[in-house]
């Protein structure tokens, strides 16, 4: 893995960019609004 | 080297929301110990019949205590003002139970042996559907109760601090 091919590593990071954007999209616009709990 | 560093920046953000919502919002997951007989819990004390449901406590402090049971929670209608902050408490006699308000953050099990117990403030004035979420038995897909929101003005104790869902 010394040398990633490009686009290995634009497919690996938009996959991940685009779960940590539906991650953050339920955190706040769903989960927040929810309200306190523990 | 790159990767690991990336993957080290993802578990540290992900770490960081959920430290920053329990500081901030006070939202956490329900971690109350507290140990209750499952056999003899109906009998007396704080689970006994005449004890379950919504009481409002001197000090105002609104809690609601239900059995889960096979198949059903005791009672089956919670009456909840909004805009203030509940105590539910849950026990089973039997086996081990979940429990979820729909659109709301509260999702817990009951296990036998344990009081499971949630605070929580309801925002909305709504009927909330309340399911078993942990599969007990045959009769799993049964189990259910409504939680009732009310707006505070007509949540209203009666003369023994009890409030009860209105007929509709």
């Amino acid at each position: 893995m010394r040398v990633t091919p490009l686009g290995a590593a634009v497919l690996a990071g938009t996959a991940v960019a685009l779960l940590v954007l539906g991650y953050l999209a339920i955190y706040l616009l769903v989960f927040l609004p929810r309200g306190t709990v523990g | 080297m790159l990767w690991a560093v990336g993957v080290g920046v993802l578990v540290a953000a992900t770490l960081s929301v959920v430290v920053f919502t329990a500081l901030s919002r006070d939202i956490n997951p329900p971690s109350n110990v507290e140990r209750i007989d499952p056999e003899t819990l109906h009998l007396s004390g704080e689970f006994a019949e005449h004890n379950l449901g919504t009481t409002v406590g001197p000090d105002g402090r609104v809690t609601a205590r239900i059995i889960a049971t096979q198949f059903m929670f005791v009672p089956r209608c919670i009456a909840v003002p909004s805009g203030r902050a509940v105590t539910l408490r849950f026990a089973s006699p039997d086996v081990i139970h979940g429990l979820l308000i729909t659109r709301t953050n509260v999702n817990t099990m009951v296990v036998p042996g344990f009081v499971a117990q949630v605070h929580t403030e309801f925002t909305r004035d709504e009927d909330l559907l309340m399911p078993c979420h942990e599969y007990c038995g045959l009769g799993h897909s049964e189990m259910w109760a409504t939680v009732q929101v009310m707006p505070d003005d007509r949540f209203k104790p009666g003369p023994d601090g009890r409030v009860s869902c209105a007929q509709r």
